[in-house]
């Protein structure tokens, strides 16, 4: 029997601090500061068995009105453009946004909005809210944001597709990608990426030197042993110990070659034998070699 | 003191109690990772549901239902009990604002932590104290000798017996906490 008193007691005690102190008791928090007049009255916004009733938020808020004017009637289109976006929610349902309870601060009290509330022209409609960035590469792509964005986040989940840029301007690679700082991707590149590297994919490229000269073992050596400046279109073959001009001078005048700049005119790779030209290319060129040599003796007399 | 009481049977107090700290933690933690902590608040009803149901053992101890093995029942009232109270606390999570679900969760961590006093240190200091009894007994020690050795482990004992009978009163302060909880997210959702 005493059990049961004090158990009755206990009860009726704390029954009792629930009422004497409801909102410390029981309130999920302080409202935010535009609503701090409303802190001791629950009912404002609540109905007893009816949760938070549309209602009770716009017989102050009126949907029509805001963002053009505040609840005391205050012209407000200055504060907050973005906010007018409300009179295009389908579904007016205000705390699917707005929590309140979280604090002094409002931002505080908004859930992440959900663009499914927004009707379908609306919804598809990115820039009637959203303005568009003012960078190189949304400059340069089409107006349509869903083809890489998703209403669910701004970060694109989908790869980029450079179909979106406008035709006239998708080589100027430049205009939103840098070039690489590295020897290789100089000057001398000339924004002309393209003639290695896809719009798919930056690796693979299709460079392949075996065009210009065959890098075999012997030739197996850092680029700046033949290209000296950032200019890759020039190169050096007396770089390295193992060719200079005296040592071929003699073997190349006696085929009538005076020429020692240009090797690779003729030669393929480290092969001595492996010519680019066939006989007569190489005959061709010998006779305009000789030409140009008897021009410029006649030229010096 | 290596075969004492707090070593082999308040380990494992700790152990389960630590679980149930852990697995909420990491249950929440997985909430907040895949986005979905709306989930919370179901977990608020189940979790309610689940400790109810563990109190079929309450009333079969109390002779107001006939079904059932009082035991079966009693590892069913430890179990739903534990995973129910883990519900609740996801649900809870450290989002609180008011006096009153503090309260809840307070009085709720004090239940679970009176029930494993009843469940491991009870059952099994009794055990304990009872082997180390026989033990002593068979090297043949004395009535009194052994009374002596087993002193601070009797006291520890009295000291626990008297943790079991708050068990019932805590468990009907949480559930009048969680009674008025209820009531008002009923009331004003």
């Amino acid at each position: 029997m005493k059990t049961k008193i004090i158990f009755f007691v206990i009860t009726i005690a704390i029954i009792g601090i629930v009422f004497a102190f409801p909102h410390k008791m029981l309130s999920p928090g302080n409202l935010y500061q535009a609503h701090s007049d409303l802190n001791n009255d629950c009912l404002a916004c609540h109905k007893v068995f009816s949760g938070t009733p549309n209602e009770n938020c716009i017989s102050c808020h009126k949907v029509s009105e805001i963002g053009l004017k505040t609840t005391k009637n205050v012209d407000s289109t200055t504060i907050n453009n973005k906010i007018l976006f409300h009179k295009n929610l389908q579904n007016q349902d205000c705390i699917s946004c707005h929590s309140d309870h979280k604090g002094l601060n409002p931002k505080l009290s908004l859930k992440k909005f959900d663009h499914i509330l927004l009707d379908e022209t609306n919804r598809n409609n990115c820039i009637s809210c959203h303005s568009q960035p003012q960078n190189k590469l949304h400059s340069q792509v089409t107006n349509s944001c869903v083809s890489c964005h998703s209403t669910a986040s701004w970060t694109s989940t989908t790869l980029f597709n450079h179909d979106k840029i406008k035709a006239t301007i998708r080589n100027n690679c430049l205009a939103c990608h840098q070039s690489p700082k590295d020897n290789f991707h100089s000057n001398s590149t000339n924004n002309n990426c393209i003639s290695c590297h896809s719009l798919n994919k930056w690796k693979p490229s299709t460079f392949n030197h075996d065009n210009a000269f065959i890098l075999d073992k012997n030739h197996n050596t850092d680029c700046k042993t033949c290209h000296t400046s950032n200019d890759f279109k020039t190169y050096t073959c007396f770089g390295c110990h193992e060719h200079s001009i005296n040592n071929i001078r003699s073997e190349h005048i006696e085929e009538g070659i005076s020429n020692f700049d240009d090797c690779v005119k003729c030669h393929r790779s480290g092969n001595e034998d492996d010519i680019r030209m066939n006989e007569s290319g190489v005959k061709n060129y010998i006779n305009k070699e000789l030409k140009n040599e008897k021009g410029g003796e006649e030229g010096d007399d | 003191m290596k075969n004492g009481i707090i070593l082999k049977d308040v380990f494992p107090f700790i152990i389960w109690f630590s679980t149930m700290i852990l697995s909420t933690i990491f249950l929440d933690l997985i909430l907040h990772f895949f986005n979905i902590v709306f989930i919370g608040r179901y977990l608020g009803y189940l979790g309610t549901f689940t400790i109810l149901i563990s109190f079929v053992y309450s009333l079969k101890k109390r002779k107001l239902i006939s079904f059932g093995v009082p035991k079966v029942l009693l590892d069913y009232h430890e179990y739903l009990a534990l995973a129910g109270s883990i519900m609740i606390l996801v649900h809870a999570g450290i989002h609180i604002h008011s006096i009153l679900p503090w309260l809840a969760v307070f009085i709720l961590i004090i239940n679970v932590a009176s029930g494993l006093v009843g469940k491991y240190i009870v059952q099994q200091a009794n055990q304990t104290i009872k082997n180390r009894k026989a033990l002593l007994k068979n090297s043949g020690l004395s009535d009194e000798e052994i009374s002596k050795a087993v002193f601070w482990d009797t006291i520890t004992m009295d000291a626990m017996k008297k943790w079991r009978t708050v068990h019932l009163p805590i468990t009907y302060l949480l559930g009048l906490f969680s009674l008025i909880h209820i009531i008002s997210v009923i009331l004003f959702n």
